[in-house]
């Protein structure tokens, strides 16, 4: 694993520490997607001190070199994650549709009264 | 003793119970007759979050207050929708209530009483003040978060888990203007830190009396690690 890759995974840890971190202290950021992006970037630290870690785990798994692992490491985690973020977000549209139409109804309901009175 | 009696009547309007329902068909009526018998004079509101069952339709029947979710949004929101209300109509106090009958509304007037003799901004209806707790799986998570925040803001809690709670207005207040507060231990633990008294009373509860629990392997699991995340990581940070 190259030298400049370990620097560059721990120079990425500490830019998503101090986003995340000032996302909490606005509140603009939910615990449990905090507590992921807190974990994500620690093992990014990690594998930049250590990189026998990565170089071991390649060697197991028949990887040409440490930084493949690396690389297919950081595009499972984010796959897995842009698939449950997918299908929170299809929740959510529809939450707000159904938001949208109890609002609808309500707003609108006096002129249906009133209109079949006439 | 009548002087007494005004005395405790004038107190219990300062009160609002707030009983979150989600589907509740089963026990929303029992609740609620109880609590009319037991503990007359409170109000009390009821956040219907939801429900595709019967709940809203039997609490019409009982001319019960409603506030009627157009859409299920879970505990923390339906509790600061009470909070809201309990705020905008100038109520000095909020209980917490189960739905399930979990509850006996015969702890009401001691949780208020406690309020108002010690002043503290929550009162929490605990199983374990007198009481140990047992080793069943749901008690090691219980312990452990009581040991946790015993060690972050120096207070024993001996029951945080349990959602029979007051709350007074300045923390009503709290809730109203920040929804990242919810009616669970961390924020317990934030309140403590920031100075406000919480203290406890010794209840004894039952057994939901129907109805499912929302409460899952799955779901305990994401509780514990959301209980830990907060208490441990995030709050360092606010």
């Amino acid at each position: 694993m190259s030298f400049t890759l370990r620097i560059l995974l721990i120079v990425f840890a500490v830019i998503v520490f101090y986003f995340v971190i000032r996302k909490l202290k606005k509140a603009q950021m939910q615990v449990l997607d905090s507590l992921f992006w807190l974990l994500f970037s620690t093992s990014f630290v990690l594998l930049g001190i250590f990189p026998e870690i990565a170089v071991h785990i390649a060697g197991l798994l028949g990887f040409m070199s440490a930084s493949n692992f690396v690389f297919l490491y950081v595009i499972a985690v984010l796959v897995v994650r842009d698939f449950t973020i997918s299908l929170r977000l299809a929740k959510q549209e529809e939450r707000l549709n159904s938001l949208v139409q109890a609002a609808a109804l309500n707003w609108n309901s006096n002129d249906f009264r009133s209109s079949n009175d006439d | 003793m009548s002087r007494e009696n005004g005395f405790r009547l004038s107190l219990r309007s300062n009160v609002l119970i707030a009983i979150p329902a989600y589907n509740e068909e089963e026990c929303i009526e029992g609740t609620v007759k109880e609590l009319r018998s037991v503990a007359p004079g409170f109000d009390f509101i009821i956040i219907n979050d939801g429900s595709y069952d019967r709940t809203g339709e039997i609490c019409k029947s009982l001319d019960c207050k409603v506030i009627d979710m157009p859409i299920n949004c879970g505990l923390t929101v339906g509790f600061q929708t009470a909070a809201r209300y309990a705020v905008d109509h100038g109520y000095d106090y909020m209980i917490q209530f189960d739905a399930d009958g979990q509850h006996r509304p015969e702890y009401l007037a001691a949780l208020v009483e406690k309020a108002v003799n010690t002043g503290s901004d929550i009162v929490i209806g605990s199983r374990f003040l007198t009481v140990r707790k047992d080793k069943s799986m749901r008690m090691v998570g219980s312990r452990m978060i009581t040991v946790l925040i015993k060690m972050l803001t120096g207070h024993r809690i001996s029951d945080p888990t349990s959602g029979f709670r007051l709350f007074s207005r300045p923390v009503l207040e709290r809730y109203y203007y920040d929804n990242t507060l919810n009616p669970e231990p961390e924020s317990i633990a934030l309140f403590l830190k920031q100075g406000y008294s919480v203290s406890e009373v010794q209840v004894s509860m039952r057994e939901r009396q129907g109805g499912e629990s929302y409460l899952n392997p799955v779901k305990s699991m994401q509780y514990m690690l959301r209980v830990f995340a907060t208490l441990l990581i995030v709050q360092w940070f606010r």
